[in-house]
């Protein structure tokens, strides 16, 4: 047969029209990405706000007027600016130790957004391992993991927290250690039902008919096609950690004072609740704020990573 | 209306359904026309993406609630659709027209009995006792083939087969004596020889109790021996309608005599062979279609297509979209040079 | 176009030789002795479960250059067939010999060198975060077959001859039409010119006009490079089309096979004939015939006494409730059934 006759003329390759043509019609890739990422509320706001953090955390040195850990016992329990009393020189006030608040709460970003991050990518990475490993095999395996899986989401995390933190005493990298260690029940969970939904897909079948080595099927097939689901998890997972920082410093088994948690903020403005209220209002607000952008930026992303089909 | 159309259960002229989608908006069904008449059997046939399921959903009033109906002309036994409110709607839904769908697996709810089910559109639309409801269903489910009738009342849908739930879709469908059920697809899903006998009982049926069909489907061997009439949807267009000897003996359209060469018949076509494909692939349905959808895989496209083709009228029933449905084409142009 | 040899880098272990040397023109492309799979189902840590008979006894000889086509319907075993060939699951009994070699023991980069697949939904063969390069590359990259350059070329070679423009290398699977994909799935198993291709319905998920090029594809391929199809479809009109040979299963068994003309002009077993009844050709004024089936839905993991077929079949005798058939030779001519009253 000749080679006329093997790549037939009038298919894809000529006619106008063909699916690959119709690439041009759709308009460019970034003005896309923008319109899905901003046309979601939620998902902008979320957005907007955490990048805004991420920037605090970053030039926090910068945007600070005072030093975070300055005592000022002449200036302690100064109101925020906007009471008879306040002054700019302390925008959001002082605290019990004449601290300026603001430059606290500037720098108590860093605490929290690296907790989060580092809770979750600890914690990603053992629940990930252990769900795609249940999710792929099956079986006993799938039968132990899962049995792990119910004994960690049967302990209240707090509680247990709580108990290994007094045992070890608190601070910043015994928290981030507990917690990763803690919070991979959902990452677990979640890749394991994906991975059972991709672990069927003919594309798995094929690499798995040329003898691909395992370690590529789950790194190469299996892990991009689930990584979208993940991504949701770990911005989950990130505000449950920094909200559990807060609970475990707030309760004197988190972060150690002088360090300027959100958590210990609040702990430490307990006692003028009534009548000074913006000591523990203005850390409490912040933490609101921002556990409350993560939670919309990950249902934002879900939303634009559910089933919006094949392409 | 002309005496003709009074026996018309089902008119649809221009209608169009478009879609919001993030490119701009898909046109998915362009202005198509076509009727139904009491107690026949159409045949809407078409490849994927061609409109026909979105036809089916906008005649139900099932479309997302993005989509855009408009219609010059749609009626369903002199009820304007178009103006009705959704209560009177959903009245007419499971009463008057009734659906079955593809996928017998996800269109039956899992979490309630059959005889539930099955009574449910009965006692909602007619008022009828619980007790009457359940007789209609015991009969229906005999009448489709469902041995142990009374008993499958009290069972649940996982517990039966793809053949037997699809049955029961169809009984489910008849509960209500409607005059029009839509069945979008309700055998593609089946094994072959299951299929057989579906489609024989819905044949014996329809014959039966004198209701209108409109039969989806992609399948032309399907289409030649169960239906009546036949429509080819093309791009959202209904490109050739006819009864469905003449649609065989002569199509019209070249898209349809494409699809019918495309097809191995046994006996006919030498085994080993190559079948005449249609090259190309269907037109993108975003933003302004102009002209004739087809003509860039038509083997005999000319200048003149790119003007939208006109309706054109052959012997009897038979209509074909197309300018040169019923005279020679000017100079046949060799496939090497399609625009 | 050409079959360039592909420059081997590293070497892949070959199968197993067997000890008596047949001549390659003789030797069937793929033959399967005695092939069963067996599941066990709902079984715990102290409670046994059921067995599940999904393929039994299937014995077959695929002789070069030939497309054998296997049909069937759901619960018929055909699927488990084809992972057993393609090295996805070991069989419970029997063996899969390729070019008169075992099978069993073999390295999977090894059997594949010389039997792909192409599976029969073109939305999920394809990974969809890859590129198609990257995909129809893959085996040229498990295998280690040529240098990056190399690789490249021969992919943009084998993407000529499965009519696929250039372009489509740099795009993903989402931004391709079906035909275009499966399109897509051929050239990745082609790229390493097997032998033998396992068609498992590579066309039902298409439109009827892009299967009718897909299948002249097909066609084309199988005479450019002397390809050894297995063809499984429930499509008859597609399998008499294109097959040389037709074995008929049912629950797990081969009930029926021989040539083309035998199977589709004087079938013998009552499934046979009542599978070529269904099967509904564009002739209208037909009407749809009574296949004389019943109402029985076979179930795999409790198949009836005797001929598995019996519940259904419209001439059942008394040895059929109790005895099941063997699959026999037919004297005189190349063909068997598995049935009492043929």
């Amino acid at each position: 047969m000749t080679t006329s006759s093997v790549s037939p003329t009038a298919s894809s390759a000529s006619t106008p029209g063909t699916g690959l043509g119709e690439i041009s019609l759709q308009p460019p890739a970034w003005s896309r990405v923008t319109r899905r990422l901003f046309g979601h509320r939620g998902l902008a706001i979320g957005l907007i706000v955490v990048g805004l953090a991420i920037l605090i955390a970053i030039f926090a040195p910068l945007l600070a007027p005072h030093d975070p850990y300055h005592q000022d016992i002449a200036n302690r329990m100064v109101p925020p600016v906007w009471h008879d009393e306040g002054s700019w020189e302390h925008v959001l006030g002082t605290d019990k130790l004449g601290r300026d608040t603001l430059s606290r709460l500037l720098f108590g970003t860093r605490i929290s957004l690296t907790i989060g991050l580092v809770v979750a990518l600890i914690s990603g990475v053992i629940g990930t391992t252990l769900g795609v490993l249940a999710g792929y095999f099956g079986g006993r395996v799938d039968a132990v993991i899962s049995y792990v899986i119910t004994t960690r989401l049967a302990m209240p995390v707090v509680l247990v927290a709580l108990a290994l933190a007094s045992l070890t005493g608190g601070s910043l990298t015994t928290v981030i250690l507990l917690l990763g260690l803690l919070l991979w029940d959902r990452f677990a969970v979640v890749s394991r039902s994906v991975t059972q939904q991709v672990r069927d897909a003919e594309y798995v079948f094929a690499a798995r008919t040329l003898g691909c080595s395992l370690p590529y099927i789950l790194l190469r097939e299996v892990l991009p096609n689930i990584a979208g689901s993940l991504i949701v998890v770990m911005t989950l997972e990130m505000a449950h950690a920094i909200l559990l920082e807060a609970t475990l410093s707030f309760l004197g088994m988190g972060v150690q004072p002088p360090l300027p948690s959100w958590g210990l903020m609040v702990a430490e403005g307990k006692a003028y609740m009534f009548f000074q209220p913006w000591v523990i209002a203005i850390p409490g607000i912040a933490l609101f704020v921002l556990v409350l952008a993560i939670n919309l930026l990950g249902d934002g992303l879900r939303d634009l990573n559910a089933p919006g089909g094949r392409n | 209306m002309s005496r003709l159309e009074v026996n018309n259960l089902l008119e649809v002229n221009n209608l169009r359904v478009d879609l919001p989608v993030e490119a701009g908006t898909l046109h998915a069904v362009r202005g198509i026309d076509f009727h139904v008449e009491r107690g026949e059997m159409l045949c809407l046939v078409g490849e994927s993406g061609c409109g026909k399921s979105m036809t089916s959903l906008a005649l139900m009033g099932l479309l997302p609630r993005k989509a855009r109906l408009t219609a010059d002309r749609l009626r369903f036994d002199g009820i304007d659709l178009t103006t009705l409110p959704e209560r009177r709607r959903s009245d007419l839904r499971g009463a008057r027209m009734s659906m079955i769908f593809q996928e017998p697996m996800t269109a039956l709810n899992p979490a309630y009995t059959l005889g539930n089910q099955l009574c449910e559109g009965l006692i909602r639309h007619r008022g009828v006792s619980r007790q009457e409801a359940r007789e209609r269903a015991i009969y229906l489910l005999e009448r489709v083939g469902i041995s142990a009738a009374k008993d499958r009342l009290n069972q649940y849908p996982h517990q039966l087969s793809g053949g037997l739930r699809q049955r029961v879709m169809i009984a489910m469908a008849l509960m209500c004596e409607p005059d029009l059920i839509i069945a979008d697809e309700p055998t593609t899903a089946l094994d072959v020889t299951i299929q057989a006998q579906i489609l024989r009982l819905l044949r014996e049926l329809q014959q039966e109790f004198g209701t209108a069909v409109i039969f989806i489907t992609h399948d032309l061997g399907v289409v030649a021996r169960i239906a009546d009439r036949v429509a080819v949807m093309y791009a959202g267009e209904v490109i050739e309608s006819a009864p469905t000897p003449a649609l065989y003996a002569n199509p019209a359209h070249p898209y349809t005599r494409g699809l019918l060469s495309c097809i191995p018949a046994p006996g006919k076509t030498p085994p080993g062979s190559r079948l005449q494909a249609i090259p190309g692939v269907v037109p993108s349905l975003v933003g302004h279609v102009e002209g004739c959808a087809f003509r860039n895989r038509c083997p005999q496209a000319q200048p003149t297509c790119e003007r939208t083709p006109p309706l054109m009228s052959l012997s009897g029933d038979h209509r074909a979209r197309c300018h040169y449905a019923d005279r020679p084409v000017p100079a046949p142009r060799p496939p090497e040079t399609i625009s | 176009m050409n079959a360039q040899p592909i420059t081997e880098v590293a070497e892949s272990r070959p199968l197993p030789s067997d000890s008596a040397s047949v001549s390659r023109a003789v030797t069937p492309a793929l033959e399967l002795c005695g092939l069963s799979k067996t599941f066990t189902l709902g079984g715990g840590l102290f409670k046994r479960g059921r067995t599940l008979g999904a393929v039994s006894n299937v014995s077959l000889r695929i002789p070069r250059g030939q497309v054998m086509g296997l049909v069937g319907e759901s619960g018929c075993g055909k699927s488990t067939l084809a992972k057993m060939l393609l090295g996805l699951t070991t069989p419970s009994d029997g063996d899969v010999l390729v070019d008169g070699r075992p099978v069993r023991g073999a390295d999977q980069k090894a059997l594949a060198r010389h039997i792909q697949p192409i599976f029969q939904d073109p939305y999920s063969s394809l990974n969809p975060r890859k590129r198609i390069a990257q995909i129809v590359g893959l085996p040229l990259r498990v295998h280690g077959i040529g240098t990056p350059r190399e690789q490249a070329a021969h992919v943009a070679e084998t993407l000529d001859v499965v009519g696929l423009p250039r372009r489509a290398a740099e795009q993903f699977p989402g931004q391709l039409s079906g035909g275009q994909r499966q399109r897509v799935a051929i050239a990745r198993a082609l790229v390493m010119r097997p032998d033998i291709v396992i068609c498992d319905e590579p066309t039902s998920a298409l439109d009827v006009s892009v299967q009718a090029q897909i299948l002249n594809l097909l066609l084309d391929l199988k005479a450019e490079f002397g390809l050894t199809y297995l063809f499984i479809s429930h499509d008859l009109a597609v399998v008499e089309h294109l097959v040389d040979r037709v074995a008929v299963m049912y629950l797990g068994r081969i009930v029926e096979e021989g040539t083309r003309e035998q199977i589709f002009g004087s079938p013998r077993h009552p499934y046979t004939r009542a599978l070529l009844d269904s099967a509904l050709t564009p002739e209208p004024g037909l009407g749809v015939p009574d296949i004389g089936l019943g109402d029985a839905t076979p179930d795999p993991s409790d198949p009836p006494a005797g001929c598995a077929f019996h519940p259904r079949c419209p001439k059942a005798q008394a040895t059929c409730r109790q005895q099941r058939p063997r699959l026999e030779d037919i004297r005189g001519d190349n063909a068997r059934v598995a049935c009492h009253l043929a």
